[in-house]
């Protein structure tokens, strides 16, 4: 079920908040997990059992950690956690690249027949790995409750794509959350926020990425308007997706952590990670980068540690090879930042600073959207300039999808955040045209969400 | 009042009212059982009970059923097409992904809706004009092959500025170069050009030609024939008491789209015309309670089965047979003034030995009329083999 979907919004939603709202304080966590497995069963009722091992398991490992005299036992029942979390995701979701792959170099078949990815397992698992380091670690002491452990793991509004929750930040909350009247209005001023940049952006823009990745060998005009169009669409589809999640979770009286800070304002590869998709960053961070030795270690080590930590934070995305590339792509340019160039950047003007770091975002995205390599190199070489320069794909896309780029390249910036804040601030006038803005996107964002249910059914009756 | 507190509060007020109300008429509306617009069968109501639960179906039935019977769902689809139409969106309803992959549409000029024509990556076509190709080595009698442009092909000054558009004289020159021994390949690109003749023969909001385009294509058939072509003043044209809003209007509808006159040729000649699906034999070439409906085009013979036989006693020249899709449909009503009897297959739903039927039949002419985007979609070629 997502979040811009018409059944979540006008049935799923209202149902949740009102029962939440209306169950006494003692059961108001309990409630929550039920909706949470409801909606986690919805798309595969049979993983809702995976999750609810997932929940038993974790709830488990912090008691026996806990409870352990010995810091040999402490550590064992910890590594023995980890391997079941970490064997969970890659049985689940790198199985079959493992199969392919070993089919693809030896030329025997398949051995694994296909396994469904269960929704939300890179999320829900490293969650649970960060619950029983927390424990061990002493940074939190381990849940006494299962149905608020639970709650944690499978708390619907950052279920399927995060933001990534570390215990820590969400043990107090999971005792004292209550819903106020000003949390209760930023969260659906956030949620339709990312409900616009969801159906409104995101959305359209895919059928400029689609178009020009169907056609293939693009010009050096088509490409980018394919790689910019790529580069938009991920950006408001994830923050979306995230500002939808955030919002859910101040209507549920949580805070959850904020996930994206304007990534492509950013002046180098580093800085663009510490403002992508942030949550997951600070997980690698905490709980492999520094574990590894961080940089407080011999320079040869503090890259292998940059190398390891990247190659995975690529494959995390997606169960592909050109994921593992994106991810070294990415910890390359980090490591080649550290080494020496980040003193570089830090004397040329700025703008050259956020030119680099864009256009390394742009290239970083291609490997992210083909899977197939040969098409993404094509896309390279098309952007810079060996295919011709200009086709009617192009040319057409630049006619139809211009304004679109312009106004997600604006999107991106921090500049209709200031706008809106003005207006907000701007007495009757201001607070007016911002209620109407808002009321407008809102019922152009519903229109958006019943187009995409409409599908005519044509050549198939007559 | 504090800062920007009138915006939270409005904020909130939107968004609960938006859903109850959004909600409220979802409930309350009635529910259609069938959408002419996009001509399928709307969910039912879900069915609740385990099995359903255990296979996904229940949730699968509840999102679609909601999506079905979204209260005011056309105006919002409107009201979205507006919206793209307004960021610069001119092509619509495209799905890359799907199989046979789908260009969607072009809002193009002057009002009129066009297909994307996309080149065939998949070599459906190359394997339909081989079949076509041998057909008469195979059946023993020759084959005149009528392959129809789109109206995107023959109209491009008329799409989008542009607009990327597949050309289908490549189609053509791949027929020819499959034609065997027996096998005439028409060429009509040049006769229904707007640019050459400075006529529509394109609906505005459909997919298929109108009534003037099947006269052509007729024209140039029955010359093929060395029959001669009745003319089109030995018909009344008669207009559907409802405007037409075909199947490319369908994609992405948008209020402010102007629709097509329906206009279908009855013969003057008092003829005693029949036509024969199966066992069931129907007077006139017309099922005029679609004249009525929204799928005015299937007015013609009534659609499209397998097999319909139209028989024209008074008609001079003997039997047809005509290997077709909807194309042919509109041109039915011309080629019955010279056979009397039209042996139209469908081969998408055919699903016996062809040349047994030529066989049985005692059938000595064969046409084949198809649009070219239909030959690159949909494959034929199993059909025909033997």
């Amino acid at each position: 079920m997502l979040f811009s979907s018409l059944f979540f919004i006008f049935i799923f939603l209202p149902v949740s908040l009102l029962v939440y709202y209306f169950v006494p304080k003692h059961l108001k966590n309990l409630c929550l997990l039920i909706f949470s497995l409801i909606f986690y069963a919805w798309g595969e009722p049979s993983y809702v059992f995976l999750m609810l091992f997932a929940i038993f398991f974790g709830f488990a490992a912090g008691k026996f950690i806990n409870h352990s005299k010995t810091s040999c036992g402490k550590k064992r029942a910890l590594i023995l956690s980890i391997c079941v979390d970490v064997g969970m995701l890659v049985f689940f979701k790198y199985s079959g690249l493992f199969s392919k792959t070993i089919s693809g170099l030896t030329g025997l078949p398949d051995f694994l027949p296909p396994i469904a990815l269960p929704i939300g397992i890179s999320f829900y698992t490293f969650e649970s790995i960060s619950y029983v380091v927390d424990i061990y670690r002493g940074d939190s002491p381990a849940q006494n409750n299962l149905i608020n452990f639970g709650t944690y793991l499978s708390f619907f509004p950052h279920l399927v794509s995060g933001p990534i929750i570390r215990y820590r930040d969400m043990e107090k909350q999971l005792v004292n959350h209550t819903v106020t009247k000003k949390k209760f209005e930023e969260g659906c001023r956030r949620f339709l926020l990312g409900l616009f940049k969801k159906v409104l952006l995101a959305d359209q823009l895919s059928q400029l990425t689609e178009k020009v990745r169907w056609f293939d060998s693009p010009s050096s005009l088509s490409a980018w308007i394919g790689a910019l169009a790529f580069t938009f669409q991920i950006y408001f589809d994830f923050s979306g997706y995230t500002d939808m999640a955030v919002g859910l979770g101040h209507m549920f009286g949580f805070t959850l952590p904020e996930n994206f800070n304007f990534p492509y304002l950013s002046r180098s590869a580093s800085e663009f990670w510490r403002r992508w998709h942030m949550t997951l960053g600070g997980w690698f961070r905490d709980y492999l980068y520094i574990p590894l030795g961080g940089n407080r270690c011999s320079r040869l080590k503090n890259v292998r540690n940059l190398a390891i930590v990247w190659v995975l934070t690529g494959l995390w995305h997606g169960a592909s090879w050109n994921f593992a590339l994106w991810g070294a792509y990415w910890g390359v340019l980090i490591i080649i930042e550290k080494l020496f160039f980040q003193k570089i950047l830090e004397h040329i003007p700025k703008f050259f600073g956020w030119l680099y770091a864009f256009v390394a975002a742009v290239v970083g995205w291609v490997f992210f959207e083909y899977t197939d390599l040969n098409a993404a190199f094509r896309m390279i070489r098309a952007m810079f300039g060996f295919a011709p320069g200009i086709d009617r794909l192009g040319a057409y896309s630049l006619i139809t999808g211009g304004l679109l780029l312009l106004i997600a390249a604006i999107g991106c910036s921090s500049f209709p955040a200031h706008v809106a804040e003005k207006l907000r601030r701007g007495g009757k006038a201001g607070q007016t045209v911002w209620c109407v803005g808002y009321g407008c996107l809102a019922v152009l964002s519903v229109s958006a969400m019943v187009g995409n249910a409409y599908s005519p059914f044509l050549y198939f009756r007559f | 009042m504090k800062h920007g507190s009138f915006c939270s509060h409005f904020t909130s007020l939107l968004l609960i009212f938006g859903i109850l109300a959004g909600a409220g008429a979802f409930i309350l509306s009635p529910k259609e059982e069938f959408s002419e617009q996009e001509n399928r069968v709307l969910e039912p109501v879900p069915k609740f009970s385990a099995d359903s639960i255990q296979d996904g179906s229940f949730m699968k039935s509840a999102e679609n059923y909601i999506g079905d019977h979204f209260a005011f769902r056309a105006d919002f689809v409107s009201l979205n097409t507006a919206y793209r139409l307004l960021l610069g969106q001119r092509d619509f309803a495209a799905d890359y992904p799907a199989d046979p992959p789908e260009g969607g549409i072009y809002y193009g000029k002057n009002g009129h809706i066009y297909e994307v024509l996309l080149p065939d990556k998949r070599g459906i076509f190359r394997r339909n004009a081989a079949a076509l190709g041998s057909f008469s080595r195979l059946a023993g009698i020759p084959l005149l092959i009528l392959p129809v442009p789109s109206g995107s092909q023959e109209q491009s000054e008329n799409l989008p500025l542009f607009a990327p558009s597949h050309d289908q004289q490549e189609e053509l020159t791949t027929l020819k170069a499959e034609a065997g021994p027996g096998t005439e390949i028409l060429d009509i690109f040049n006769l229904l050009s707007l640019k050459e003749t400075g006529k529509d023969y394109y609906f505005k909001t459909d997919h298929h030609w109108n009534t003037q385009g099947a006269y052509v294509g007729y024209r140039s058939l029955v010359k093929e024939f060395h029959l001669t072509a009745a003319l089109p003043s030995d018909f009344e044209y008669r207009k559907a008491p409802f405007p037409f809003y075909g199947a490319l209007y369908s994609k992405a509808i948008f209020s402010f789209q102007k629709p097509d006159d329906f206009i279908y040729p009855v013969p003057k000649n008092a003829a005693r015309l029949t036509q024969q699906i199966g066992r069931k034999t129907e007077e006139g070439i017309y099922r005029e309670d679609y004249l009525n409906k929204k799928d005015k085009y299937s007015a013609y013979l009534g659609g499209n089965p397998a097999v319909t036989v139209v028989r024209n006693p008074s008609a001079p020249a003997g039997k047809l047979l005509l290997l077709k899709d909807s194309f042919a449909n509109s041109m039915i009503p011309y080629l019955c003034q010279n056979f009397s009897e039209i042996h139209l297959i469908d081969l998408r739903y055919y699903n016996q030995d062809i040349y047994q039927y030529i066989k049985q039949n005692g059938i000595k002419n064969a046409a084949a009329v198809y649009s070219i985007k239909q030959l690159c979609d949909i494959s034929i070629a199993n059909k025909l083999e033997k």
